[in-house]
C-alpha cells in the first residue's frame, strides 16, 4: 500500500497544502534535535571531565529547557494541522460518495449494502483521522529529521554515521515488504469488519421475524462464529504486522547499542571526545523514531485509508442514466405528450426482459391507469419516468425530446410521485410536507391535506402542523402514512403526477376518499396511476393493461 | 472510574489473566527500553575513563541483551493485548445480543433501526479500546516508571526522588487537562456520531424519493451540518490531545534538566561518581516513554465510558414480557382465547386494546378486521407474547399465555407480521429458518401454498437467489409471499398473518386466500387481520375491532 494515494491527492487538495507546511515544521524540528543532544553531550562532558559546577551550565540547562518548549510547540502544530487535513477531507469524500451512490442507484442501493455505505462513509472515514494526525506527520518528519540527523553524525563521527547508513535503509525496505504482505490482509480485514457490521444490522432489523419462528436466540452463536472469525482474521493481520515493527524495533535497538559499543572501544583508544560522542548517543533513538512511529501508525492509519479508498470507489460508480452535456431544458407534460417508442428494459441480472417493443402514448392532461398483476412492470414503467433508469432500446419523449436530451433534476422538477412503499422522515408535518415542496405556504400544505384526506387527522394533532410524526414522534398507521405521502405529492405544483398503488394498506372507506380525493384534482395535471385497484377504473380516462402490452 | 466502566470490567473478569500477562509484557519492554539508554550512558561515560577494554565486556553485552529483549517483549506485548481486545469484543458482542433480544419488538419503543446501528456496531467496537488504549497504558506506565525510579535510587536517590515527581507531574496533568476537557463533550460527540450514522443510513433508506423530489443536495447539506457540529468538537479534543502530548514531551525536557542538575551537584559534592551522570540523564529521558500514552489513554477512557453507558441505558431496559419461572408444558392444541384484554403501552397514552374478547378454536378461520390504528397488530403481537396485557386475560387451553415459556408459545403460535423482515441471503435461508433443517421439498411446498413457488422455481438460480438487503431485490409482493411461506413451513397450530393480501393483486390474493382453505382440512386455527373486506365471506367468523372492542 503506497503510503500517498494519488487519487486521494487529487480529490482533496488540502492534503498537498498540509504537506507543504509539514515539511517545513519538520526541517525546524531537525534543527532543534540537533542542538539538544550537543547541548546535553556537552553538559555531561563539561560536569564528568571539566569538573564545571552548576552555575556555568545553567546557561546550557536553560538553553535545553527552551528548546524543549519549541519541540512540544511544533508537534502540537504538526498534529492538530493533520486532524484539520483529516476533517476536510473526510467531509469531502462522504459528501461526494454519496452524491454518486444517489446517482448510481437512484432507484435503491440494489447490489450495494446500507450497513456497508453508512459505515464506510462515516466510521470508515472517521479513521482517516490517525492517518492524517499522526502517519502523516511522522512520515514526513522521517523523510526530514532522520536524514539531517544522519547527515550531522556522519560531520561529527563517521564511524556511528555509517552503523546508522546501514541499519537506516533496512528499516524502510522491510517496512515495504512485510508491509506489502499485510495489505491483502488490511483489505480483508476491512471487508470482514463492514461484513460483520452488515450482518449484525441485518439480524438487529429482523430480529423481531426471527423472535416470532424462535430463532433469535440462535443467532447468538452466529454472531459469535462471526467475531471469532473476524478475530483471527485480524489477528492474522496483526502477526505479519507487528512482525514488520519488531524487526524496525530490533534494527534501531540493535544499532543503538552497537553504536554505543563501537564509541565505547573507540573513546578506550583516545581516538573520539565524551561530548561530541554522548550527543551521537542522544541522537541515534531520535534517528528511528520516526520510521518506528510511521510503522506503528500503519496499521492504525490503514483501515481510514482502505475507507478512502472504498469510498473512492462509490466515487467512481457508473452514474444510472448520463446526463447530456448541454440539457435541454424540460418540456411542461400537461401541454407536451409523452411517448414510449419501442422501449426494450431488462433489469441486469433479472430473467427476462420487462418491456420489449413496448410503446405507449400519454396524452397532456390525461388520467392514465396502468393495470396488470403483480410483476408485469407497473413499478419499472414509473421509474422510468422518472429516469430512475433509461431504457435500453427504443426512447422516451416529452414534447418530442429524447428524456436524455434533458436535465434529469430539471425533469423530475416536474413530476410528484407517490411511491408504491413510502418511507417518510422522521420530522413535524410540515417538514414532510415540504419536502416535496420547500416554498409552500401553510395554506397550500392545508390544501394538499385536505385533497389527500388527511386535513381532520392533522387538525386533531396537537402541535397541528408542526407535530412530530414517524419514530420518535406521532406513530402513523400504513394508512395515515400513505395519505401523508399523497398530500405530500399533491402540495408538489407539478404537471405530471405518478401514483404507484395509491390505494394499497388503505381499508374500503380509505380507498373510496382516495378516489374521491383523485377524482378531484385539477384538469391540466397529466396523472398516471399504476394499480392492480380495479376500483379505480371509473377516475381514469384511459386504462392500458400492461400484461397485453408489453409482452 | 464510572460505574458503567465498572460493569463493563466485569465483563472483562475471564481475561483478566491475558490483560496481566500484557501489561507485564508492556512494563518489561519498556524497561528495557529504558536498561538500553541508561548502560549505553554509562558505558560511553566509563569509556572515556580509559579503563583495559575488557573491563567494558559486561556492558557491552548487557546493552545488547537489553536491545533485543526491548523488541521482543514489544511484539509479545502487542500480540497478547490485541487478542484480549478482540475476544473481549466478541464476547460483548454476543452479551449485548442476548440482553437485547428479549427487548425487540416491545420493549424499544420508538428506537430508530440507525440509532441500534449506531449504538450497537459503533458502541460495541469502542469497547475494544477499554483494554488497549483506556485500561492497559496506565497500569504498564505505573510498572515501568516504578521500575526505573528504583533503579535510578541505586544511583543517586535524590536524582530518583526528582524523576519520580517529574514522571508523576506530568503524568497527572496531561491525564488530567485532556479528561477534564474531554469529559464534558464525549457524550456530546457520541450523540452526534449517532445522529450521523443514523441520518446517513435514513438517507440511504429513502434514496429514491431524494432523488424523485431533487432533495439529494439538500439531505447531504443537512449531513454536512451534522458533521460541522461533529467537526468542532473534533477539533476541540484533538487539540487538547495534542496539547496532552506536547506538554509530555515538555515535562520530560524539563525532568532531564532538573535531574541533570541535582546529579551535577552531588558530582561537584563528590556525593556522585562523575561516570553516573550521563546514564541518570539517558535513563530520565528514556522513561518518559511509558507516559507518552497517557493523555491519548484519558481521552479514551472517556469515549469508552460514555459508549459503555449507552450500551447498559439501551439493554437495561425491562423486558415487555416475563418468563414463567416453571413454565407448564405447552399443549398440543386448544383453545386460544382474548377475555376483557386491556393494554397501552405507556400510561400516559390511550388504551389500544380496552376490553377486547375473542376465541380461536383449532381448525376454524378467523377474519379480523378494522380501522387502521385500532389495534389489530397489538392482538397478534400479545397472541405470540411480544406484549404483555395490563388488564383481563389471554389464555391458551384455559391457562393464562404468562403461564407457559413464550418460546413454546411461538412454536405452537406462528406469526406472520405485517413488517416481516427478510435478510440478505437467499430464499432457501429466508424460509428454512422457520423450521431448520427442512427440506427442499418442504420449503417448495410452503412456497407453493403461498402462491410463489411458480416464480421462485422460473429464476435462474430457483432457491439459491439472493434476495438483496432486506429484500430489497425482489418486489414487494414476492417479499410478502416470501413471509408467508415461513408461517406456512413452520408447522404450527395456529397461524396468525397480518395482511397476508397487503401490495398483491387481487388475483393472487385471492389464489392466496384459496390456498389456505383449500389446505384447511388440517386442524390449524387461522387468524387472518385484513382491511380487504371483499373476501370475508370465506370465514367461520368475522371480528370487527373498534376503540380496542371486538363488536
Amino acid at each position: 500500500m503506497g503510503p500517498l494515494d494519488r487519487r486521494l491527492l487529487r480529490e482533496a487538495p488540502a492534503i498537498r497544502r498540509f504537506l507543504y507546511g509539514a515539511f517545513a515544521l519538520a526541517a525546524l524540528s531537525a534543527l532543534l534535535v540537533i542542538v539538544w543532544a550537543e547541548l546535553i553531550g556537552r553538559i555531561v562532558a563539561r560536569v564528568f571531565l571539566g569538573g564545571a559546577d552548576l552555575a556555568s551550565v545553567s546557561r546550557l540547562l536553560a538553553a535545553l529547557v527552551a528548546i524543549a518548549a519549541l519541540r512540544a510547540g511544533l508537534g502540537w502544530a504538526l498534529e492538530t494541522s493533520g486532524q484539520a487535513t483529516s476533517r476536510r477531507v473526510r467531509g469531502r469524500l462522504r459528501r461526494r460518495a454519496l452524491k454518486q451512490v444517489f446517482r448510481a442507484r437512484p432507484a435503491g442501493l440494489g447490489d450495494l449494502r446500507t450497513g456497508e455505505v453508512a459505515t464506510t462513509v462515516t466510521s470508515g472515514l472517521g479513521a482517516l483521522d490517525p492517518y492524517f494526525s499522526r502517519f502523516l506527520p511522522q512520515l514526513v518528519l522521517a523523510a526530514v529529521v532522520s536524514p539531517a540527523i544522519l547527515v550531522w553524525v556522519a560531520f561529527r563521527d563517521p564511524v556511528s554515521a555509517a552503523i546508522m547508513a546501514i541499519t537506516l535503509p533496512l528499516i524502510p525496505l522491510f517496512a515495504v515488504l512485510i508491509g506489502k504482505a499485510a495489505e491483502e490482509r488490511t483489505k480483508r480485514r476491512l471487508g470482514a469488519l463492514s461484513l460483520m457490521s452488515a450482518h449484525f444490522l441485518d439480524v438487529v432489523r429482523g430480529l423481531a421475524t426471527l423472535r416470532a419462528y424462535r430463532r433469535g436466540r440462535a443467532q447468538v452463536e452466529t454472531i459469535e462464529r462471526t467475531s471469532e472469525q473476524f478475530r483471527e482474521e485480524t489477528m492474522g493481520t496483526l502477526r505479519v504486522a507487528f512482525l514488520s515493527a519488531l524487526v524496525l524495533e530490533l534494527a534501531s535497538t540493535m544499532s543503538i547499542a552497537l553504536i554505543a559499543a563501537v564509541i565505547g572501544i573507540r573513546l578506550v583508544n583516545g581516538s573520539v571526545e565524551l561530548g561530541p560522542s554522548f550527543a551521537v548517543l542522544v541522537l541515534a533513538p531520535e534517528l528511528y523514531l520516526p520510521l518506528r512511529a510511521v510503522a506503528a501508525q500503519f496499521h492504525a492509519s490503514a483501515d481510514g485509508l482502505a475507507a478512502a479508498r472504498r469510498a473512492l470507489e462509490l466515487i467512481d460508480l457508473a452514474p444510472a442514466v448520463i446526463v447530456a452535456p448541454r440539457p435541454q431544458s424540460a418540456p411542461d407534460p400537461s401541454t407536451a405528450a409523452i411517448r414510449l417508442e419501442e422501449i426494450d428494459f431488462a433489469y441486469a441480472g433479472r430473467a427476462g426482459p420487462v418491456f420489449s417493443g413496448f410503446d405507449c402514448a400519454i396524452q397532456p392532461g390525461e388520467r392514465l391507469l396502468v393495470a396488470g398483476g403483480s410483476g408485469v412492470g407497473k413499478t419499472t414503467l414509473i421509474s422510468l419516468l422518472l429516469r430512475f433508469s433509461d431504457p435500453q432500446r427504443g426512447r422516451i419523449t416529452v414534447g418530442g425530446i429524447d428524456l436524455r436530451e434533458l436535465d434529469p433534476d430539471g425533469w423530475r422538477r416536474r413530476i410528484a410521485w407517490l411511491p408504491q412503499d413510502p418511507r417518510l422522515p422522521a420530522a413535524t408535518v410540515a417538514e414532510v410536507l415540504r419536502f416535496a415542496a420547500p416554498d409552500a405556504s401553510e395554506e397550500e400544505l392545508w390544501a394538499a391535506l385536505e385533497a389527500a384526506d388527511c386535513r381532520a387527522l392533522v387538525a386533531g394533532l396537537p402541535a397541528r402542523l408542526d407535530t412530530r410524526v414517524g419514530e420518535g414522534g406521532r406513530q402513523l398507521s400504513s394508512g395515515e402514512r400513505r395519505r401523508i405521502a399523497l398530500a405530500r405529492a399533491l402540495v408538489r405544483r407539478s404537471s405530471l403526477l405518478l401514483l404507484d398503488e395509491p390505494t394499497a394498506h388503505l381499508d374500503a372507506a380509505g380507498a373510496a376518499q382516495i378516489r374521491l380525493a383523485l377524482g378531484r384534482l385539477e384538469q391540466k395535471q397529466t396523472v398516471v396511476i399504476a394499480s392492480h385497484d380495479t376500483s379505480l377504473l371509473p377516475l381514469a380516462e384511459r386504462t392500458i393493461r400492461l400484461k397485453e402490452v408489453a409482452r | 472510574m464510572s460505574p458503567a466502566l465498572r460493569r463493563m470490567l466485569a465483563e472483562a473478569r475471564p481475561l483478566r489473566r491475558r490483560l496481566a500477562l500484557s501489561i507485564l509484557l508492556g512494563a518489561g519492554s519498556i524497561a528495557a527500553g529504558v536498561g538500553l539508554m541508561a548502560t549505553a550512558g554509562y558505558l560511553i561515560s566509563k569509556s572515556a575513563l580509559q579503563p583495559p577494554i575488557l573491563s567494558l565486556g559486561v556492558a557491552i553485552g548487557l546493552v545488547q541483551l537489553f536491545g533485543v529483549s526491548r523488541a521482543a517483549l514489544r511484539y509479545l506485548e502487542r500480540l497478547v493485548s490485541h487478542d484480549a481486545a478482540f475476544r473481549f469484543l466478541g464476547r460483548l458482542r454476543v452479551s449485548f445480543f442476548e440482553r437485547l433480544e428479549p427487548l425487540v419488538p416491545g420493549g424499544l419503543g420508538s428506537a430508530r433501526m440507525g440509532d441500534l446501528l449506531g449504538r450497537f456496531v459503533g458502541d460495541v467496537e469502542t469497547m475494544q479500546f477499554l483494554f488497549l488504549r483506556a485500561l492497559a497504558p496506565p497500569l504498564v506506565a505505573l510498572v515501568a516508571c516504578v521500575g526505573a525510579v528504583l533503579a535510578a535510587a541505586i544511583v543517586l536517590p535524590v536524582a530518583a526522588a526528582v524523576l519520580g515527581a517529574g514522571l508523576a507531574v506530568t503524568a497527572l496533568f496531561a491525564a488530567a487537562i485532556t479528561r477534564r476537557a474531554t469529559r464534558a463533550s464525549a457524550r456530546h460527540e457520541a450523540r452526534l456520531r449517532a445522529e450521523l450514522t443514523s441520518r446517513v443510513v435514513e438517507a440511504l433508506a429513502t434514496g429514491p424519493e431524494l432523488v424523485a423530489f431533487s432533495r439529494v443536495d439538500w439531505e447531504l447539506d443537512a449531513i454536512d451540518g451534522i458533521d460541522r457540529d461533529l467537526g468542532r468538537l473534533d477539533r476541540r479534543h484533538g487539540r487538547i490531545a495534542a496539547l496532552g502530548e506536547a506538554l509530555v514531551f515538555f515535562g520530560s525536557g524539563l525532568t532531564l534538566v532538573a535531574v541533570l542538575a541535582v546529579a551535577t551537584s552531588a558530582v561537584v559534592g563528590g556525593r556522585l561518581g562523575g561516570v553516573w551522570l550521563g546514564m541518570l540523564a539517558l535513563l530520565a529521558l528514556s522513561s518518559f516513554e511509558a507516559v507518552r500514552p497517557l493523555p491519548l489513554a484519558a481521552q479514551q477512557s472517556g469515549a469508552v465510558a460514555s459508549a459503555a453507558e449507552r450500551l447498559f441505558e439501551l439493554t437495561d431496559r425491562a423486558a415487555p414480557v416475563s418468563e414463567p419461572e416453571n413454565p407448564l408444558p405447552i399443549p398440543a392444541t386448544g383453545v386460544l382465547r382474548l377475555e376483557d384484554a386491556r393494554l397501552r403501552y405507556t400510561p400516559d397514552l390511550p388504551w389500544v386494546l380496552d376490553g377486547a374478547s375473542f376465541e380461536l378454536r383449532p381448525g376454524r378461520r378467523v377474519a379480523l378486521v378494522g380501522e387502521s390504528g385500532a389495534g389489530k397488530t397489538t392482538i397478534a403481537g400479545v397472541l405470540v407474547r411480544f406484549l404483555e396485557l395490563d388488564g383481563g386475560r389471554a389464555t391458551l387451553d384455559g391457562h393464562d399465555l404468562g403461564a407457559y415459556a413464550s418460546d413454546d408459545v411461538r412454536g405452537l403460535v406462528a406469526l406472520a407480521g405485517q413488517d416481516a423482515h427478510l435478510f440478505s441471503t437467499t430464499i432457501r435461508e429466508n424460509v428454512r429458518f422457520a423450521r431448520p433443517g427442512s427440506s427442499d421439498e418442504e420449503i417448495a411446498a410452503a412456497l407453493g401454498r403461498a402462491g410463489v413457488w411458480d416464480w421462485v422455481s422460473s429464476l435462474p438460480e430457483g432457491l439459491d437467489t439472493y434476495v438483496g438487503e432486506t429484500g430489497d431485490q425482489v418486489s414487494g409482493g414476492q417479499r410478502r409471499r416470501i413471509a408467508l411461506a415461513r408461517a406456512f413451513l413452520s408447522g404450527a397450530r395456529f397461524l396468525i398473518l397480518d395482511e397476508p393480501t397487503a401490495q398483491l393483486d387481487r388475483a393472487t390474493a385471492e389464489a392466496i386466500l384459496d390456498d389456505l382453505f383449500a389446505a384447511g382440512t388440517d386442524d390449524a386455527g387461522l387468524l387472518v387481520i385484513t382491511h380487504d373486506e371483499l373476501m370475508l365471506d370465506r370465514f367461520d367468523a368475522v371480528l370487527r375491532l373498534e376503540n380496542g372492542r371486538v363488536v
